[in-house]
């Protein structure tokens, strides 16, 4: 018999829905959003909670044997340990020691984005004098190695400069792991600004660990990075992706929030907007990545309540996906991370760290404190 | 008479040809549809369990599948690159149809594991796939009028670049 479709052959086996659901479920947000085009049923997967709840153990499931790395700013002082959470509800702790460096002096250690391929970059800053002085390390916790990333910048009397890395990532063309910071520049005094060329105000240096060298980059980037040291940096396949800010230009005192993605072999970059929120309500923002992902944690002042936002496809506005919406108590302050299956991490006001345990919908403590700020969760 | 330990002990499965395959115990434990049979009958089962939706040709492929993720994890030293080349060769010698066949057998015999890994393989194939690919795999007909189709595309966009080629 001839079919009057040449590429349609029809189908023998008709799996069941339950199953076709289960396999959608595993698919990523661009994919998802593409077949809503094949049935009507399918239009609005991602709006249905019993799908979403699927959708966000697959996201996640994949984490099951990570390691997590709970790093705690014990509050009212410059302190920081490092701890490895394991357990079913992360009741076993294990103090685990800085890297030599940070032995003697452990103030303010933070971990800059992701573990990449087991590394971990770790970043102290302090204020020598005018400039912001940073040590660097590139640390592999299972292996204990560490390597020192050497400073950028040498200090110069009349400036001030002031440092973010916002990125450590993996470079697969020339097999190398490379750092990106952002410079903010400040003439200390008018005088120095007038007398000298044009300050550059800010630029952008990339370091490899292959050069073993910082080098300036050509980037013409409108955005400015956050102060906020956490939270704003995560690295997913080549890419490394920042939380930025940009000025809105029609409206004063509007900015609006970007994430910017940036690729570490060809050392470009695009921005996409995080859109649907309103900028007048104050809203933490914590970059995670699930599975293949990179997620928003996004929590709001005014009814304490904390948001999961998937981008679908870097560049496009369009493309993130809120799964879902999540009110706590609110003695819960702030995001600190997220841990396996989807475990998201806060800090409450008193300073105990906690995690929302999807299952109950509890928050549970995990018997450490942290600072306003400071203490993160990192996935190994 | 010794007792003879559970792992040694012969469990008959029966298709729909009437293919008898002679499972051991602890492969058949994977198996909970079959599992919950044996557990639930009173006496020791000794005629051959049937198995009235699974045709030989699944039954086969499900049996080849658990032995060897058995192998794979009873060696001394784990196993996990060797499984997943024969996970990867397993996935492959399957056309789309004996692909969803297996779910069916899959689901029915409750192996979750397998089921598992089909599903995430089914999801593997499609994703990066057309709406009519997909459409056609799941034997699903299109019940948008082609003024709706075309303003869901148009919304959706940036979610057709990079799509395969069918």
């Amino acid at each position: 018999m001839a079919s009057l479709n040449k590429k349609v052959s029809p189908s023998n086996v008709n799996l069941p829905n339950d199953l076709v659901l289960n396999i959608l479920s595993r698919l990523p947000v661009k994919s998802l959003k593409r077949f809503s085009c094949v049935q009507k049923s399918w239009a609005n997967l991602l709006e249905d909670p019993h799908f979403v709840d699927m959708y966000y153990e697959n996201l996640t499931s994949k984490t099951r044997d990570s390691c997590l790395l709970l790093n705690q700013h014990v509050p009212n002082t410059v302190e920081s340990y490092l701890f490895l959470l394991f357990g079913e509800r992360y009741e076993n702790r294990v103090k685990f020691d800085w890297p030599s460096p940070f032995h003697e002096d452990n103030e303010s250690v933070i971990v800059v984005g992701s573990c990449v391929n087991g590394t971990i970059c770790l970043q102290q800053v302090s204020m020598i004098d005018t400039t912001t002085s940073i040590k660097v390390l590139l640390w592999t916790p299972k292996t204990k190695e560490f390597k020192v990333v050497p400073p950028s910048l040498t200090a110069e009397p009349e400036l001030q400069f002031q440092i973010t890395i916002t990125g450590f990532g993996y470079d697969h063309v020339t097999d190398d792991y490379k750092l990106i910071q952002n410079v903010l520049v400040h003439a200390l005094n008018n005088d120095y600004a007038e007398v000298n060329p044009p300050l550059p105000g800010q630029f952008w240096q990339i370091y490899s660990v292959k050069s073993n060298c910082w080098r300036n980059l050509d980037l013409e980037m409108t955005c400015d990075v956050f102060p906020q040291p956490v939270g704003l940096a995560v690295y997913l396949n080549g890419v490394c992706h920042w939380l930025a800010c940009e000025d809105h230009n029609q409206e004063p005192y509007d900015t609006d929030v970007l994430l910017v993605s940036f690729d570490m072999s060809s050392e470009m970059f695009v921005t996409t907007p995080i859109s649907r929120y309103n900028h007048h309500d104050f809203c933490d923002r914590y970059l995670v990545v699930l599975k293949e992902s990179v997620a928003v944690i996004s929590m709001f002042e005014n009814n304490n309540c904390f948001d999961v936002s998937i981008l679908g496809e870097a560049g496009v506005e369009e493309s993130w996906v809120k799964l879902f919406t999540v009110g706590l108590p609110t003695c819960v302050d702030h995001p600190i991370g997220a841990g396996k299956n989807g475990d998201i991490f806060f800090r409450k006001y008193d300073g105990e760290l906690v995690w929302y345990d999807f299952s109950s919908k509890t928050i549970k403590e995990i018997g450490i404190k942290g600072e306003f700020c400071y203490s993160q969760t990192v996935m190994l | 008479m010794s007792g003879i330990s559970d792992t040694e002990r012969m469990i008959t499965l029966k298709t729909v040809e009437g293919t008898l395959f002679d499972v051991k115990s602890s492969i058949a434990k994977d198996l909970k549809t079959v599992q919950a049979f044996i557990d639930d009958s009173d006496d020791d089962v000794t005629s051959p369990i049937p198995l009235p939706n699974v045709f030989t040709r699944e039954l086969s492929r499900i049996l080849d599948y658990l032995n060897n993720h058995h192998r794979f994890r009873s060696g001394i030293e784990k196993a996990d690159e060797e499984m997943a080349r024969y996970d990867a060769e397993f996935a492959k010698s399957m056309s789309h149809e004996e692909l969803k066949a297996l779910i069916l057998a899959a689901n029915y015999l409750n192996v979750k594991d397998l089921l598992e890994f089909l599903n995430q393989t089914v999801a593997d194939v499609i994703q990066n796939k057309s709406v009519e690919f997909v459409r056609n795999f799941f034997g699903i007909e299109n019940d948008y009028t082609p003024e709706e189709e075309e303003k869901l595309r148009n919304e959706n966009e940036w979610a057709f670049n990079g799509v395969e080629q069918d």
